[in-house]
């Protein structure tokens, strides 16, 4: 997404990336970034509240209105919730789940390598009949 | 950027990923300059677009394959999420205007706030190619976005 | 006051200076974009703990970013700003070495706690106790953090004068002058780069060979100190000088920073045409001069003092009876008054020996001081 945003300004048309993963948009370096400290998911406000779906737009549009230098970026005062436990969750790799998550992995790759493997295979090839 | 209280989803994707017996780190997208093309026009004489990451049905949004495009004066009631690694644990997707904020660009536009908005929106694939993006779908969406005579494009990745 | 008043008082006294060290704590010193980053973030987070909009602007030429903290209190109009850098005189390591943090009874130690984040912090701490009290202010109010001021501000100016003409009064809390004296008015300030290109050779057996920068910029760094006038406040003085490279080369090159200060637009002036005028000494040694970041002289007008006069009254409610005058230090207070928009100075904490390291703090100035800023964000309209 951000590379899109690079290539859209490059031809003159003015961007702002409005998003909840604030180090990969700030990594890769677009021109304004709108952030919200919000779950991924949710980056235009919280569902079904109008007032920080509202708040998100007007902020972006003064960005859009008062940036001056390439990299600006605003950062809403929203506040998903208090306790940020969802900080903590979101892809959690602990002592508890990390034998599951490689058995999940490998449970990917077998399948990854079986649709592979019935890509390549013709049903009429040499020698079959 | 404030390093104590936001995910750092480059490292927790990075070893979540590793826990999976992925051991090669996805490498970010990094540049060191960056464009900036200055607003010309006022809001009110703008034409504004949006690009999601979300999709038009739930296969292609399971696929993430193809850059899909929509009306944007004539807009879904509803868009996919299926494939994008957003925080189901902590949130939903079933609002649109948590994440394609079609109708409060409308309603900005029936104010006078924005101008226009563009014919279409656009769909875009998430994928781990930045060759990809690079090379096939930000030509096509410039191009578009071009033709379009669009202004200003608002980006909301999940 | 009773008892239990005086123990809040004390309690969130604590509370204040352990804030401070935590900030003074970031060495930041304006060429380390790291470590202004750093007081970036920190400041980010209280801003935005007390529900301001932060906008981030990136530095550049290789200094730190740039950040403001809008309230979103009081609707769209013009407010007030308070302008604060968080970028320090003090190198890396001084925190370690020569001035660490430390107490001895009412003084306080430590690298730029007085100049100024002392004074940002308390004017942080007067918003923060307005939130606390689930209150606002009738105007807008927006904090601006500047990384680059201990060198004129040359990356920020811009944003300092958009900002301020956004507004309708600048507050800056920078170190306040003997006796707790405001600040209605700052003299100009104007830097200059002087560079000179010598011929090498070697120093010992062919030193009638070269022709030595240091020489050629020893020689003018007099010629220019002694243009000062100092019973005109008109003074001019090099503050950085580097040059050669091997004792027994004949040096190459030679740079210096002159910083002139001038108390009067027409002394600004000749100031800068003097120093663009200056040829070389050794016609053997080209002699360059750059004008580097001005400051605008900042002159007291009826707004200004009528600023002074509603702080004044808010000191003499919190014990003390502040003075205010025009100094010869610069701030970013420079650029908003000399736009002509209200700004009143020297809001900070009372302390001594900035840019030293000898620079601490008066305790017993952390709530008086905290007070006053509290009353003027609260009664300004």
């Amino acid at each position: 997404m951000s590379l899109v945003a690079r290539a859209l300004e490059e031809v003159g048309i003015a961007t702002v990336v409005i998003g909840s993963a604030r180090d990969i948009v700030t990594y890769c370096g677009v021109p304004r970034f709108l952030f919200t400290d919000f779950p991924l998911g949710n980056p235009c406000g919280r569902p079904y509240d109008q007032k920080s779906q509202n708040l998100i737009i007007s902020s972006a549009l003064s960005l859009l209105e008062t940036a001056t230098e390439p990299g600006t970026v605003i950062e809403t005062p929203l506040v998903w919730d208090k306790s940020s436990v969802w900080k903590t969750n979101y892809m959690r790799v602990g002592d508890d789940n990390r034998a599951g998550l490689l058995a999940a992995g490998d449970a990917r790759r077998k399948e990854q390598k079986r649709q592979r493997l019935k890509a390549q295979t013709p049903l009429n090839s040499p020698g079959s009949t | 950027m404030s390093t104590e209280t936001t995910v750092h989803y480059m490292e927790r994707s990075r070893d979540y990923y590793a826990a999976h017996g992925y051991n090669t780190p996805y490498e970010w997208a990094h540049f060191d300059d960056i464009p900036f093309a200055p607003l010309n026009k006022p809001l009110a004489k703008s034409t504004t677009t949006i690009i999601t990451t979300s999709m038009p049905t739930a296969k292609t949004a399971r696929n993430q394959r193809e850059l899909h495009l929509g009306d944007l004066n004539n807009p879904p009631s509803k868009l996919f999420t299926d494939g994008l690694a957003w925080d189901r644990d902590a949130t939903h997707t079933n609002d649109l205007g948590s994440y394609f904020p079609v109708e409060e660009l409308h309603k900005r536009r029936r104010t006078g706030e924005i101008g226009q908005l563009a014919q279409n929106y656009y769909c875009v694939p998430t994928r781990y190619s930045q060759r990809l993006t690079t090379q096939q779908e930000a030509p096509a969406i410039v191009a578009s976005c071009l033709n379009d005579g669009v202004d200003i494009a608002l980006l909301v990745p999940l | 006051m009773n008892q239990r008043s005086d123990i809040l008082r004390t309690q969130e006294e604590v509370e204040i200076l352990e804030g401070l060290c935590d900030w003074v704590k970031i060495e930041s010193p304006s060429y380390d974009r790291d470590g202004v980053n750093r007081m970036m973030d920190i400041a980010s987070d209280a801003m935005r703990e007390l529900g301001a909009t932060i906008t981030r602007i990136p530095g550049r030429d290789g200094l730190g970013d740039t950040v403001t903290a809008r309230m979103p209190w009081g609707g769209d109009g013009p407010g007030i700003l308070v302008l604060g850098h968080l970028d320090t005189v003090h190198l890396t390591g001084t925190i370690t070495g020569p001035l660490p943090v430390r107490r001895d009874g009412d003084r306080l130690w430590g690298p730029g706690i007085y100049d100024m984040k002392g004074g940002v912090y308390i004017a942080y701490h007067a918003l923060r106790r307005i939130v606390r009290a689930g209150e606002q202010t009738h105007l807008p109010v927006t904090f601006m953090f500047i990384p680059d001021e201990e060198l004129g501000s040359p990356t920020t100016r811009k944003y300092i004068e958009a900002e301020s003409m956004k507004n309708r009064f600048v507050l800056v809390p920078e170190p306040a002058q003997d006796r707790g004296n405001l600040i209605t008015g700052r003299w100009a300030f104007a830097r200059f780069l002087l560079t000179t290109k010598g011929k090498p050779a070697h120093a010992g057996a062919f030193l009638n060979k070269g022709s030595s920068a240091i020489n050629e910029m020893a020689n003018q760094i007099i010629r220019i100190e002694e243009m000062s006038e100092p019973d005109r406040n008109v003074t001019f003085s090099v503050g950085v000088i580097n040059g050669g490279t091997f004792v027994n080369v004949v040096p190459a090159e030679c740079t210096a920073q002159v910083l002139a200060v001038a108390p009067t637009q027409v002394d600004l002036d000749d100031v800068c045409n003097r120093m663009m005028a200056l040829k070389p000494i050794n016609p053997d040694v080209p002699f360059k001069v750059e004008q580097g970041a001005i400051r605008p002289l900042f002159e007291p007008s009826e707004a200004v003092i009528g600023l002074y006069t509603m702080a004044a009254s808010f000191a003499k409610e919190a014990g003390y009876e502040p003075g205010h005058g025009m100094v010869g230090g610069g701030s970013d207070g420079n650029f908003s008054g000399a736009l002509g928009i209200p700004t009143l100075d020297g809001l900070g904490l009372c302390g001594e020996d900035f840019h030293t390291h000898n620079e601490h703090i008066y305790v017993s100035s952390v709530l008086p001081r905290c007070d006053v800023f509290e009353q003027m964000l609260r009664t300004l309209k």
